[in-house]
């Protein structure tokens, strides 16, 4: 179980879900130090689509729009996060303007890469609910990489 | 826009103030500048480079000049340079953007080694110009007035800025602790200590243009760059090893 420290900061040890793909939540989290993997239910089968690493960021989305959770995402190692709720969002930024700034980087780059696929998918004329997924799959794993460059 | 890099050999300068009546180091920046192209070290100028604020025209003209030839000559060693806008210089990215080897960026994450270091000129948390930016900027252009009547005034202002400091500092309570070597105002660690927390093993500001560096509670290292008016000090960030050195030339 994840160890709640003060001013929203959580350890989570090797292995813990910290988000469970599906479940309600609102919680954004930094990490801290240590490492986590993101991972997609596709076709019925768990796949890992990243791995990030310290200053990169997750969950943004349900905080945003409070819609259940799209990715599960566990510890590798002891790995110490920063918790972020809907009012500490907005203090965050007040403290820390630049991170509203990366954030936003973060989404302008999924929704690129996402808008690029998805022509280039209608463009083939061979959609599927198969390429779809692994569309929004691939996406969130580029703007993972924009996160951890 | 680029703010994330990696860079193994970087030097970190901030407030030059080019083109300030009161800045007279230029000979040691250009041996500087000299060094760094000799040592294949990557340049970030941390904001305040140029100074629209309290400018002379025919001084700007003169020092830019030789400044942007010495930057060529990073540039031809194939070095990368990074320029972080600050306040004195917010309104002349066109300019700096003209000299196609720069990269202009709003503050940058640097990766280097294992390590996560922020560089940011910061003047957002300054208070008084993240309140009032007209304001400031209009004091900061009245001061520019004041100090080519009497030039003196600078040490008047220096002097002031020293006292409420250590006065702050001896009734301080609670924000941290640990020891401020620069005697500069809190909100600079404290914006520090709230970058760190996510995830930055240091932090790496100017515009205080008080040199200095501190130990941040929870973690990671706080350093200001100064300013290049008297004595000119810069982070050597190589392998993710980080130091603050003076530049005596």
């Amino acid at each position: 179980m994840a160890q709640k420290t003060v001013e929203l900061e959580m350890v989570a040890q090797d292995g813990e879900t910290i988000v469970m793909e599906g479940d309600p939540g609102s919680d954004m989290f930094i990490i801290q130090d240590g490492e986590v993997t993101v991972s997609r239910v596709i076709n019925g089968h768990e796949v890992v689509v990243a791995t990030l690493g310290k200053g990169s960021f997750f969950g943004e989305m349900s905080l945003l729009e409070s819609h259940p959770r799209i990715a599960t995402v566990r510890a590798v190692g002891k790995t110490k996060l920063l918790v972020l709720k809907r009012g500490g969002l907005l203090l965050k930024i007040r403290r820390d303007p630049t991170f509203a700034l990366e954030m936003l980087q973060n989404m302008s780059s999924r929704l690129r890469y996402i808008s690029q696929q998805l022509s280039d998918l209608l463009a083939s004329e061979e959609v599927s609910v198969e390429k779809l997924s692994s569309l929004v799959a691939s996406a969130e794993i580029e703007s993972l990489k924009e996160t951890e460059t | 826009m680029i703010w994330n890099v990696r860079e193994d050999r970087l030097l970190v300068i901030s407030d030059i103030h080019l083109g300030n009546l009161f800045f007279n180091t230029s000979g040691l920046l250009f041996r500087f500048l000299e060094y760094a192209a000799r040592e294949n070290y990557n340049l970030c100028i941390n904001g305040d480079g140029l100074d629209i604020v309290q400018t002379s025209l025919i001084k700007m003209t003169k020092e830019l000049s030789a400044a942007f030839d010495y930057l060529g000559r990073l540039v031809r060693g194939e070095a990368r340079i990074y320029y972080v806008i600050g306040n004195h210089d917010i309104i002349l990215e066109h300019f700096i953007e003209d000299f196609q080897h720069i990269h202009l960026a709003p503050f940058l994450n640097v990766t280097s080694g294992d390590k996560r270091i922020r560089v940011e000129h910061g003047h957002l948390y300054d208070p008084f110009f993240a309140r009032h930016p007209d304001l400031y900027f209009a004091v900061t252009r009245l001061a520019g007035l004041a100090l080519r009547i009497h030039p003196s005034l600078y040490h008047v202002h220096t002097f002031n800025r020293r006292v409420r400091a250590t006065v702050n500092r001896a009734f301080r309570r609670g924000d941290g602790g640990g020891q401020n070597s620069s005697n500069e105002p809190r909100c600079f660690r404290q914006a520090a200590r709230e970058l760190s927390r996510r995830g930055f093993d240091a932090v790496v500001l100017g515009h205080t243009h008080l040199h200095g560096m501190e130990e941040l509670e929870g973690g990671g290292t706080y350093y200001n760059t100064g300013s290049w008016f008297k004595q000119p000090h810069y982070v050597k960030i190589e392998q993710g090893d980080i130091e603050l050195l003076p530049w005596k030339g």
